[in-house]
C-alpha cells in the first residue's frame, strides 16, 4: 500500500492550486478577449470612418479634398461631388419598416397558430420548417428576391400600369427582408408564449371566454415582452442585412425614394456597391456608412427597449408590491424605479393584470 | 400592445353576441392558419425554385471542375496524310466524323451555353496527330477528355470554314469530313465550376473553428464556472451578448481594415486571404460559441462539479475530466452552429477575403467561399441564375443537414440532464 507522504501531499496540492489559478487567470484572460471584441470593432470603425472628413484625397477629377460633414450628414445623393448619407438613412427606415409591417404580423399569427391551435404533431412541422427557414443563408434569399419576387412585383405593376426597373424595387426589398425576419421573430414569440403561465389560459377559459379571444386576449398579453425581444431581433437583422437587398433594391444613387415600386438603396446596399474597385475616398466613404448604420441599430434598439418597458411595465412610475399564489407557495414581487425585472416577472406581473 | 381586430359583420343580422363571437373566432382561427401556412409555402417555393432551377447544372464536372477555361491550340500539319485506316469507338449517341475520327456530342457549359464536347477521341484518330499551335515544336496533342471545341477554321475546297462552339455537333462533323486540314482549333476545358470555392470554403470552416473554438469554449467556461456574480462579470457578460448584435458587414470591414493589412504584413499575401477572412469570421462567431457552451455548462447538474471537487480532484481537473465530456454536445452544437453560418456568410467575406473567384487555393492567396460566388454571379450583367441556384441546393442540403443534427444532439441532451 503507498502511504501518503505529509509533505508530498502538500507539495501536490500546492502545485494542484498553483495550475488551477493559472488556468483560472488563462480563461479569464480568454473571456476578457472575447468581450473585447466589440470595444475593438466599434473603436476600428469609429477611427477609419472619420478619416473621410480629415484626410485630404485625390478625388476623381484630379483635385485633392474631403468629404464635407455637413453635405455627409444632410445630403441627398451619393456621388463623386458628395457623398450624402440622409436619404440612405432615411431608405433604410423606411424599407425596415414596410419590412416589419409585413412581418410582425405574420410572425405573431403564425407563432400563435404553432403553439396554441394546431395539434401537436402539424405545430412540429410548422416549427421545424421556419428553424429551417431561419438557417437558410442570406444570399439565397438575394437569390430567391431576384428570380421570384422581382419578376412578381414587375408583372404585378405592370398590371397596374405602373412600369418598374425589371422589378427591382423598395417593396422587392422590404418582402424579401420581411421573410428573413419573420423567422427570428417567430422563434423568439414562439418560446415567449409557450412560458406563459397554464392558470391564466385556463382562468380566462374558465370565466367564459372563448379559445381565440383567450389566445388573443390573454396569451399574446402575457407574451408581450418576449415578441416584442423578438421584433428587435428580427428588425436588427433586416437592418444590418446587405447581400440580399443589394441584390433587390436596384441601388439608386439619390432619393430619398417612397414610391415603393421605385429603385432605391439602403446604407448597406451602397457599402456593397462597386467592391473590389473602389479605392480612396469611395472606399474609405463606407466606414463613416457603418458608423451611421450603428448608430441607426443603437436608436432603434433604445427606442423599442423603451416601449417595450412602457408596454410590459406599467408600474414603472410608482414603487408597487405584487404578491401572488403560485403552486402553493406565496411570492412577494417588488416593482421599483430602477429595479430591472426580467420578462418572466413581468409577464406575470401583466397577465395577471389582464385576468382581473 | 392592445391587440384589437375588430370587423364590423357585413351581413348585419345582428341576433346576439354569439353570432358576432363565433365570426370572430372563425376569423382568428382563419388567419392564423393562413399566415403560417403563408410562411410553409414561403419555404416550399424557396425549395422547389432552387431545386427546379440547378438542378440540371449541378453536376458532378460542375463541383470538381475550374471556374476558369484552360484553351489550347491546335493544328494540323501540312504532310498530314489520309490513309485508309477505320475507328472503333467504344461510347454511342454522338456524333461520329468517319474521316478523321472522332464522336462529338452536343452539350451545356457550366454556364449553361450551347457547346460541343469531345465524347470520344479514337486510339488512331488523326486528332491524335494535331500539333500544339502555340510552340514552334511540333508537339503532339492527345488528351482531348471533357475538352469542347471553341474556336475551329477549316480548310473545305480551298475555301476557310471558321465555326465555333455555338455550332451543332453534326455541323461541326459535316464539314469536318469534308475538309482535309484543321487550320487552326482551339480548345477549352469547361469553365464555370465551383472547385476553387468550395475548398475555399472548407479550409475556412477549418480555420476559423481551430481558433474560434477554444476561445469560445474557455471563455463559457470562465462564465458559467469561475465567474463570481459582480459587476465586471455582468459587463463582460453584456460586452459578448452584444458582440453578437452587430451585422455582420461591420465585421467585414474589421476584417478589411485590420485582418488583411495585419496578414498582409505577417505572411506577405496580398489583399484578402482565407487566412484574413478566418480571423474575421473568429470574432464574428465567438459570441454565438460563448453563449452555446455557457448554456449546455449551466444546465449539467450541480452535483458534477461538487461532487467532483468533494472527492479531490482540483478544479482543473474537474473542469477537463468532468464538466468538458458532459457539456460535449453542447459544444457540438456551437460547431454546427458555427458551420452554417460560416457557409452562408456572404457581407462579411465580400470585405475580409474579396470577390474573385480563384481556382489555385492557398490560404494566403484570395479566392472566394460559394455564398460570395453566388453573389459575383448574381451581380454580373446577366445573372446566371442556373449556376447561383446549383450552389444553393449544395449550401441547402448542407444547411438540412446541419439542422437536423442540431435537433437530434439536443434531443438526446435534454433526454439525459431533463430536469423537473
Amino acid at each position: 500500500m503507498k502511504t501518503l507522504n505529509e509533505e508530498k501531499v502538500i507539495k501536490n496540492s500546492n502545485r494542484k492550486a498553483m495550475i488551477d489559478k493559472i488556468v483560472g487567470f488563462l480563461f479569464l484572460f480568454v473571456c476578457i478577449i472575447s468581450a473585447s471584441i466589440i470595444i475593438f470593432t466599434i473603436f476600428f470603425i469609429i477611427y477609419e470612418g472619420i478619416n473621410p472628413f480629415v484626410n485630404q484625397y485625390t478625388l476623381d477629377d484630379g483635385t485633392i479634398g474631403n468629404q464635407n460633414f455637413w453635405g455627409f450628414l444632410t445630403g441627398l445623393s451619393y456621388g463623386e461631388s458628395n457623398y450624402g448619407s440622409l436619404f440612405l438613412v432615411i431608405n433604410t427606415l423606411y424599407v425596415t419598416l414596410l419590412s416589419a409591417i409585413i412581418s410582425i404580423p405574420v410572425s405573431i399569427l403564425t407563432s400563435i397558430f404553432i403553439t396554441r391551435i394546431a395539434p401537436k404533431i402539424i405545430g412540429e412541422v410548422f416549427k421545424t420548417g421556419i428553424e429551417i427557414l431561419a438557417s437558410v443563408p442570406s444570399v439565397i434569399y438575394g437569390l430567391f428576391g431576384m428570380g421570384v419576387i422581382c419578376p412578381l412585383i414587375r408583372d404585378l405593376a405592370y398590371g397596374i400600369g405602373i412600369q418598374t426597373s425589371g422589378g427591382l424595387s423598395v417593396i422587392s426589398g422590404a418582402i424579401v427582408l420581411a421573410m428573413m425576419s419573420i423567422p427570428t421573430i417567430t422563434l423568439v414569440s414562439i418560446t415567449s408564449i409557450q412560458s406563459v403561465s397554464k392558470s391564466f389560459i385556463e382562468g380566462s377559459l374558465a370565466l367564459g371566454a372563448t379559445n381565440s379571444e383567450t389566445n388573443f386576449k390573454v396569451v399574446l398579453k402575457g407574451a408581450t415582452s418576449g415578441i416584442i425581444s423578438g421584433i428587435i431581433l428580427g428588425i436588427g437583422r433586416a437592418l444590418g442585412e446587405a447581400t440580399a437587398v443589394s441584390l433587390v433594391i436596384g441601388n439608386a444613387f439619390s432619393g430619398p425614394t417612397f414610391n415603393i415600386f421605385g429603385i432605391s438603396s439602403t446604407l448597406t446596399s451602397i457599402m456593397m456597391l462597386g467592391i473590389g474597385e473602389a479605392t480612396g475616398l469611395s472606399y474609405d466613404i463606407r466606414f463613416s456608412l457603418g458608423i451611421m448604420l450603428m448608430l441607426i441599430i443603437v436608436i432603434i434598439n433604445l427606442i423599442l427597449n423603451y416601449v417595450k418597458n412602457k408596454i410590459t411595465n406599467p408600474f414603472k412610475k410608482e414603487n408597487k408590491v405584487l404578491a401572488y399564489v403560485k403552486d402553493g407557495v406565496i411570492y412577494l414581487k417588488a416593482y421599483f424605479n430602477k429595479n430591472k425585472n426580467n420578462d418572466n416577472e413581468e409577464n406575470k406581473n401583466e397577465t395577471k393584470d389582464e385576468n382581473k | 400592445m392592445k391587440l384589437k381586430m375588430k370587423i364590423s359583420n357585413p351581413f348585419k343580422f345582428d341576433d346576439g353576441m354569439s353570432r358576432k363571437r363565433r365570426f370572430k373566432d372563425i376569423f382568428r382561427n382563419a388567419s392564423t392558419l393562413i399566415f403560417s401556412l403563408l410562411t410553409l409555402v414561403t419555404l416550399i417555393y424557396i425549395i422547389v425554385y432552387i431545386f427546379a432551377n440547378g438542378s440540371s447544372t449541378l453536376s458532378w464536372q460542375f463541383i470538381t471542375s475550374d471556374y476558369q477555361e484552360v484553351s489550347t491550340s491546335l493544328y494540323s500539319r501540312s504532310d498530314l496524310n489520309f490513309d485508309d485506316r477505320t475507328f472503333d469507338f467504344n461510347e454511342d449517341g454522338g456524333e461520329i466524323s468517319e474521316k478523321w475520327g472522332v464522336q462529338l456530342v452536343d452539350g451545356e457549359n457550366n454556364l449553361g451555353e450551347h457547346v460541343v464536347y469531345f465524347l470520344e477521341v479514337a486510339d488512331n484518330s488523326y486528332f491524335n496527330e494535331l500539333v500544339i499551335g502555340s510552340n514552334t515544336a511540333t508537339e503532339t496533342y492527345n488528351n482531348y477528355d471533357g475538352q469542347y471545341i471553341s474556336n475551329l477554321s477549316l480548310r473545305v475546297d480551298e475555301q476557310i470554314i471558321t465555326l465555333s462552339s455555338r455550332d451543332s455537333a453534326s455541323d461541326i462533323v459535316n464539314y469536318l469530313d469534308q475538309s482535309n486540314e484543321i487550320m487552326f482549333m482551339e480548345i477549352c476545358t469547361v469553365g464555370g465550376g465551383i472547385r476553387g470555392s468550395l475548398l475555399t470554403t472548407i479550409y475556412l470552416i477549418l480555420i476559423t473553428l481551430i481558433i474560434a473554438i477554444p476561445l469560445g469554449v474557455c471563455a463559457a467556461i470562465y462564465l458559467a464556472l469561475y465567474a463570481k456574480k459582480n459587476k465586471f462579470t455582468m459587463i463582460l457578460r453584456s460586452l459578448i451578448d452584444m458582440t453578437s448584435a452587430i451585422p455582420s458587414i461591420i465585421f467585414g470591414f474589421i476584417g478589411a481594415l485590420v485582418f488583411i493589412p495585419f496578414m498582409n504584413a505577417v505572411s506577405g499575401s496580398n489583399g484578402g486571404s482565407i487566412l484574413s477572412g478566418a480571423l474575421t469570421l473568429t470574432i464574428m462567431l465567438i459570441s454565438t460559441i460563448v453563449k452555446t457552451t455557457e448554456e449546455s455548462i449551466i444546465a449539467l447538474p450541480k452535483g458534477y462539479m461538487d461532487s467532483s471537487l468533494a472527492l479531490g480532484a482540483s478544479r482543473t481537473e474537474t473542469v477537463f475530466k468532468i464538466i468538458l465530456p458532459n457539456a460535449l454536445p453542447g459544444i457540438i452544437t456551437s460547431i454546427i452552429l458555427s458551420i452554417g453560418r460560416i457557409i452562408g456568410e456572404s457581407a462579411a467575406l465580400v470585405f475580409a477575403i474579396g470577390v474573385s473567384i480563384q481556382d489555385n487555393i492557398s490560404l494566403t492567396g484570395s479566392s472566394t467561399s460559394l455564398a460570395v460566388h453566388i453573389w459575383s454571379l448574381l451581380k454580373l450583367e446577366n445573372p446566371n441564375y442556373d449556376a447561383a441556384c446549383a450552389i444553393s441546393i449544395i449550401i441547402l442540403c448542407i444547411v438540412l443537414v446541419l439542422c437536423l443534427l442540431t435537433k437530434i444532439i439536443s434531443y438526446r441532451f435534454n433526454k439525459k440532464f431533463k430536469r423537473s
